[in-house]
C-alpha cells in the first residue's frame, strides 16, 4: 500500500515539474530584432523586385514566421503617407543563434515581393524605411529595417562606353566592414570622343567624396591607403562636373571614395553615369553590383531595439 | 598481453602511409594565389621540414588524446584568389556575358593538413562537409556575429579580342600549428594543420586584352 502510494506521489511530482518546465520553456512573447540596412534597389521598369529583410526571432515556430498568418504587409515611412505593398513570399531560418541579452535568437529572412510596377523611370528614398505586418490574430507589427532606395530605370545599356575595371576597397569601423571607395575603369568603344561628367551612386545614404584620383598603373593589390599616400593625379572637377575626356579606344582608371550620411553596411548598387557625346547629353545606367561581402557582420547589442508581441 | 600487442601492430600498420608528392601551392591553399599576413608571423608553408619535424617532438607525450601547439590564432591576412572565371571574346561581335555569383564556387574556410592528420579532426564545424582536399561548405558565428550571405547578378558586355576576369581579394583569419595524437603512449596521427577563414571579399571584375 505504502509502496503504492510512494510510486503515485512520485508520478505527480514529476508531471508537476514536467508542466512547470514546459510553461517556463515556452516564451510568452514574441521578441523581435531587426538588423538595420541599407536597402538599394535599381531595377528595369519590367522587372519584379524582391526584398530580403533580415530578423532575428526567440521562437521559431510561431505565427510570427508564418507566411500565411500574414494578412497585409508593406514598406513605409514612418508616417505611412509613403508605402510599397509587399507579398511575403517566404521566411526561412538561417542554421545560426545569437544572444542578445539573456534570449537565444534565431535569423529569420522575410523574403518579401514589391507589389508596385511602374511603366517611367522613378526614384524613390526612404530614410526611415519601416516593414509592417498585420497578422491575422490581430498583431500589427510595425518595425524600422533601415532606409531604402528604390529607382526604376528603362534599360542597362552602356553602348558608347565599357566598364573596364570594377572594384571597392573597404575600412574596418565599429567591427564591420564598409565600403570606402572604389575603381572605374571606362573605355572609350565608340568613335568620337566622350567627356564623362558625373558619377552618381543610386543610393541616397552614399555620395562620391571630392578627392577623385586618376590611376595610371592599376593593379588588384591596389588599396585606397596606396591611392592616398601615393603621388596621384586628383581630378579638378570644373563646376562639378568631371570632364574626364575620352578619345575612341582610350581607358582610364579611377578611384572614387565614397561618403556616408549613415553609417549603414551597403555591398553592392547601382551606378548613374551622364556624359556628353557628340555634343549630346546622355545618361546611362550600371547594372547593380555586388562590391564586397561581409561573413560576419557585427551586432551592436547597445543599439539594437527589441520589439515584443503577443505570443 | 598478446593481445595489447596486435592492437598496438594494428594501429602501427594503419598509420604507415605512402609519402606521395604533394602538389606545389605557394600558399599551402589552392584557392589563394596570394596570403600575406598583416601582423607578422608566417604560414605554415613557409616552415621548413626540418622546423616541423623538431616542433612535433618538443611536443608533450600523452597516453591517451591530443597535444597541440598554436603558431598562430586568428591572425590578421589579407588574400588575393585565384581567378574565379574567364571569359574571352576572340570573335568579331561583341557579346553579352550574364554570371551570378551564386554558381560561383569558393570556400569561405580553407583547411590545409599535412603529414597524417584529418582536416576533419582539426576543424570543428557544427554543419558542413569536408571533402576533397579538406575544403568546407559552411562554417560557425560566434555570439556577437551574424553570418551573412549575399548574391550577386550582372550582365557584362564583352568586346572583340577582350576577355573579362572575376577574381577575389579580401581579408581573413589564419590558425595554423602543429598536432599530435595518441594512443596507450604511442603516437597515431600527427602533422601541421593550418586554417584560414574567410572574413570578407571583394570582387574584381577586370577587363584585358584576350
Amino acid at each position: 500500500m505504502r509502496k503504492w502510494i510512494a510510486i503515485g506521489t512520485s508520478l505527480v511530482l514529476i508531471i508537476i515539474v514536467l508542466i512547470l518546465f514546459l510553461i517556463s520553456s515556452t516564451p510568452k512573447q514574441v521578441k523581435a530584432v531587426v538588423v538595420l540596412k541599407d536597402y538599394t534597389i535599381t531595377s528595369k521598369v519590367e522587372d519584379v523586385d524582391q526584398i530580403s529583410v533580415p530578423i532575428l526571432l526567440n521562437q521559431k515556430s510561431s505565427y510570427f514566421s508564418d507566411p500565411s498568418q500574414i494578412e497585409k504587409a508593406y514598406l513605409s515611412n514612418i508616417s505611412e503617407e509613403d508605402f510599397f505593398q509587399v507579398k511575403v513570399n517566404n521566411i526561412s531560418f538561417l542554421d545560426q543563434k545569437v544572444k542578445i541579452k539573456k534570449d537565444k535568437y534565431s535569423m529569420a529572412v522575410f523574403e518579401c515581393e514589391i507589389d508596385f510596377h511602374p511603366s517611367d523611370e522613378m526614384s524613390w528614398y526612404f530614410p526611415e524605411l519601416y516593414l509592417n505586418l498585420n497578422f491575422r490574430n490581430q498583431v500589427h507589427a510595425k518595425m524600422k529595417i533601415g532606409k531604402m532606395s528604390y529607382n526604376k530605370v528603362t534599360t542597362f545599356s552602356q553602348d558608347q562606353f565599357s566598364l573596364s575595371t570594377i572594384r571597392g576597397t573597404t575600412t574596418t569601423q565599429n567591427n564591420n566592414i564598409f565600403l570606402s571607395g572604389m575603381f572605374l575603369g571606362f573605355r572609350n568603344q565608340s568613335t568620337q570622343e566622350i567627356i564623362l561628367q558625373k558619377v552618381t551612386i543610386m543610393d541616397h545614404n552614399l555620395h562620391i567624396g571630392n578627392d577623385i584620383s586618376e590611376i595610371k598603373e592599376y593593379n588588384e593589390k591596389l588599396t585606397e591607403e596606396d591611392v592616398l599616400t601615393k603621388d596621384k593625379e586628383t581630378l579638378e572637377p570644373i563646376e562639378e562636373n568631371l570632364q574626364i575626356h575620352l578619345a575612341p579606344l582610350e581607358n582610364k582608371i579611377f578611384y572614387f571614395p565614397i561618403l556616408y550620411d549613415d553609417l549603414y553596411v551597403v555591398q553592392s548598387f547601382s551606378i548613374k553615369i551622364n556624359y556628353l557625346y557628340a555634343n549630346e547629353e546622355r545618361v546611362c545606367y550600371i547594372e547593380p553590383y555586388l562590391f564586397f561581402i561581409n561573413h560576419y557582420e557585427s551586432i551592436d547589442q547597445d543599439k539594437i531595439t527589441i520589439y515584443q508581441y503577443e505570443s | 598481453m598478446k593481445y595489447i600487442l596486435m592492437v598496438l601492430l594494428v594501429f602501427g600498420l594503419s598509420s604507415v602511409k605512402d609519402k606521395g608528392v604533394d602538389p606545389y601551392s605557394k600558399t599551402g591553399h589552392d584557392q589563394f594565389a596570394e596570403l600575406v599576413l598583416t601582423d607578422g608571423g608566417s604560414l605554415i608553408v613557409d616552415y621548413p621540414e626540418v622546423f616541423i619535424e623538431a616542433s612535433l617532438d618538443e611536443l608533450k607525450r600523452k597516453v591517451f588524446g591530443t597535444t597541440d601547439k598554436r603558431f598562430l590564432t586568428y591572425a590578421n591576412a589579407s588574400y588575393v584568389s585565384t581567378t574565379i572565371f574567364s571569359r574571352s571574346n576572340k570573335t568579331r561581335e561583341a557579346y553579352t556575358f550574364a554570371y551570378d555569383l551564386s554558381t560561383v564556387i569558393y570556400s569561405e574556410v580553407s583547411v590545409s593538413v599535412k603529414g597524417s592528420l584529418s582536416a576533419k579532426g582539426v576543424y570543428k564545424a557544427k554543419k558542413g562537409e569536408i571533402t576533397g582536399n579538406g575544403e568546407l561548405s559552411v562554417t560557425y558565428a560566434t555570439d556577437d556575429y551574424i553570418k551573412t550571405t549575399e548574391n550577386g547578378k550582372m550582365s557584362v558586355i564583352i568586346y572583340p579580342n577582350k576577355k573579362v576576369s572575376l577574381r577575389i581579394v579580401g581579408e581573413a583569419k589564419v590558425t595554423n600549428g602543429i598536432r599530435k595524437s595518441y594512443f596507450l603512449g604511442v603516437t597515431t596521427k600527427k602533422g601541421s594543420y593550418e586554417v584560414v577563414d574567410i572574413v570578407s571579399t571583394c570582387f574584381e571584375l577586370r577587363e584585358e586584352d584576350a
